[in-house]
């Protein structure tokens, strides 16, 4: 991080007052003061355009001085009462414990502190500017003293608008971030990396054709896997080809007790799918049903359109959803709420993803998407 | 001579295995090569061969709960292509294990070790003890790992039957039910054995195989076949049960 960058993140933590300040403690009372010197700025204005008469007033450098000071020895007074009572706050409930506060909690704790401030800080402020420059006529100003508080709740709640949109896209950019780790890593899951590896070198003297095929499989699962992770979508057909490169790897891994169908006409291929929606769904029905069945069994592939939406279907005649005892389904959510969140995310409610039992054994998960093709 | 028992899923790194071990251990004889599990553990009841090749991850049952279950004195390697946790397992415990794909060197250091081994029995007790821990270690606990269990209960038509578990002489899993077996007669539970395992006193509950867990104040004492198989004895109880190999330990110290 650079100094520019530094001091950018330190005044984003400020404004948001987090409990990891960035850069050093004092950069936190300078910022209290920066803040306070733009404050008393815009009440200036706000002051001269209320309250100057005459058209000579505007033109008074030393009147704008005067009401400059005053009100920046108030907005001072404020803000740094404001600031030692986000302290005060933080050391009097501790950081987990604000940090665990219900919204409404945190609602009223991110309300009371800055009013509270407020008062402390006129109550503080006024008289000081008062005693020390005279002429101030404010407090006797009913009318001027309901407008500041009015103005400074109005800037507070602007502030906390802007926060918590500000800290929900924050929260659904980290969240899009880790899901496509995710995604990252169950593309790389190691026990397929490893064995499909072993396979290929126990292939290669024995049944050398085979052993090159299949590591020819691997490579196109590998890059069109790669390629899918830095594009949120893709053709039908792109996946369905991500999905033959992993199913040829695995068919030559589990053999006889593995047997696949791929059921989609030549014209849905153009249809548009989220990259790498397709692809979870297939290896878990391998993966949690397939391979923990002695017999193995059929994962079965189909699309169609229906009511102007696209409709897929991966199916499984493997040990189903309970499966045997050491449960080997644990796990298969993961890849599912990825889906579903990356589905959530692109087309809201216009999309689903659907898991149920097939009869009279394994699982059928369907995924049904707006209509769309690629360009 | 030698024999040895197989089991992967994977067709192709079993034949290799095979392959690399006729290479390294001429004398070996492969008695079968089991695809799943269940076929492993039939295989090795019925041919007690001196070693199994494990692999961990099987249908049917995992290479864990195969060894889990072996009664005589076969020996055990386990064989796994990538497992973090089992791989740390085995290198701390010793446990004789096999990385796929083999590697010749390291195949035959694996060899070399277990030869050694089943030359010398009478070591084979702490190595026992040791395969002991690793099974435990590596076996998913149940979730549920509520407080003490004191009783089952056993429906029976329109009636529920409540034991108390001191009154139990053993469980033993039958098919897709528990079977609790007390001194007035046996009931059917629905409670797997791996579940009422980690809800017992292991003190008092002994569980000795993979589907058997014992009440030792019932325990009469063992006896041990011309196959050097050892089973269990309980009062007021006239059938045995068997123990398996990795449990055997526990009765030596007793």
């Amino acid at each position: 991080m650079n100094r520019s960058q530094m001091i950018r993140a330190s005044w984003a933590s400020w404004m948001s007052q987090s409990f990891e300040p960035v850069g050093p403690g004092w950069w936190q009372y300078v910022w209290t003061f920066v803040f306070s010197m733009g404050v008393a700025a815009g009440f200036t204005v706000v002051g001269f355009a209320l309250f100057a008469s005459g058209g000579t007033a505007w033109r008074n450098l030393a009147g704008w001085g005067q009401w400059y000071l005053n009100y920046l020895v108030v907005s001072l007074a404020i803000g740094y009462s404001i600031h030692g009572l986000f302290k005060l706050g933080k050391s009097a409930f501790g950081k987990a414990r604000i940090q665990r506060f219900s919204r409404w909690q945190r609602c009223a704790y991110f309300t009371v502190i800055p009013i509270g401030g407020l008062m402390l800080g006129m109550a503080i402020g006024l008289p000081l500017a008062r005693g020390n420059l005279g002429t101030w006529v404010w407090p006797n100003d009913t009318n001027g003293v309901v407008a500041s508080v009015l103005l400074s709740l109005l800037v507070f709640l602007l502030f906390q608008v802007y926060f918590s949109t500000r800290h929900r896209r924050i929260a659904a950019e980290h969240q899009a971030a880790e899901a496509q780790l995710r995604l990252l890593q169950a593309q790389m899951e190691p026990h397929f990396l490893f064995n499909t590896l072993a396979n290929v070198v126990s292939l290669m003297e024995a049944d050398t054709p085979r052993a090159k095929a299949m590591l020819e499989s691997f490579t196109d699962y590998l890059r069109a896997s790669l390629l899918s992770l830095r594009a949120p979508e893709h053709s039908l057909g792109d996946e369905l080809d991500l999905i033959e490169a992993y199913l040829r790897v695995v068919k030559v891994r589990m053999d006889d007790r593995l047997r696949y169908r791929i059921d989609v006409a030549a014209e849905l291929r153009v249809q548009r799918v989220p990259a790498l929606s397709l692809q979870p769904l297939v290896e878990n029905a391998v993966v949690h049903g397939l391979e923990p069945s002695i017999a193995g069994g059929e994962v079965v592939l189909s699309a169609w359109l229906e009511a102007g939406r696209l409709v897929i279907r991966v199916g499984d005649d493997g040990i189903g959803l309970d499966g045997a005892h050491h449960s080997a389904r644990a796990g298969n959510g993961t890849a599912l709420n990825n889906i579903r969140a990356r589905l959530q995310q692109r087309h809201g409610e216009r999309a689903q993803l659907q898991i149920e039992r097939a009869a009279p054994h394994g699982v059928l998960a369907t995924l049904t998407l707006p209509t769309g093709t690629t360009a | 001579m030698t024999t040895a028992l197989i089991a992967d899923d994977e067709p192709h790194l079993a034949t290799y295995l095979r392959a690399q071990l006729a290479a390294l251990w001429p004398e070996l004889e492969v008695v079968q090569v089991a695809r799943n599990g269940v076929e492993a553990a039939a295989s090795i009841a019925a041919h007690r061969p001196d070693l199994a090749f494990l692999d961990i991850k099987m249908p049917g049952l995992s290479g864990l709960e195969v060894a889990q279950g072996i009664e005589g004195t076969t020996r055990v390697v386990f064989v796994t292509a990538y497992d973090e946790f089992a791989v740390q397992a085995f290198e701390h415990e010793a446990i004789d294990y096999v990385l796929k794909p083999v590697n010749a060197q390291r195949l035959a250091k694996t060899i070399e070790r277990v030869r050694r081994a089943l030359a010398a029995p009478e070591d084979s007790v702490t190595d026992d003890a040791r395969l002991a821990t690793v099974l435990q270690r590596l076996q998913p606990a149940p979730a549920n790992a509520s407080p003490r269990l004191r009783y089952v209960r056993a429906s029976q038509g329109e009636l529920t039957h409540q034991i108390d578990v001191a009154q139990v002489l053993f469980f033993r899993a039958d098919d897709k039910y528990t079977c609790v077996q007390t001194a007035a007669g046996e009931h059917l539970i629905r409670a797997p054995i791996a579940e009422l395992a980690a809800q017992l006193d292991p003190e008092q509950f002994w569980q000795v195989h993979r589907s058997t867990i014992v009440n030792l104040p019932f325990v009469a004492g063992t006896r041990r076949d011309e196959l050097s198989r050892l089973f269990v004895r309980l009062r007021g109880f006239d059938a045995e049960l068997p123990v398996s190999r990795a449990y055997v330990h526990l009765f030596k110290s007793m």
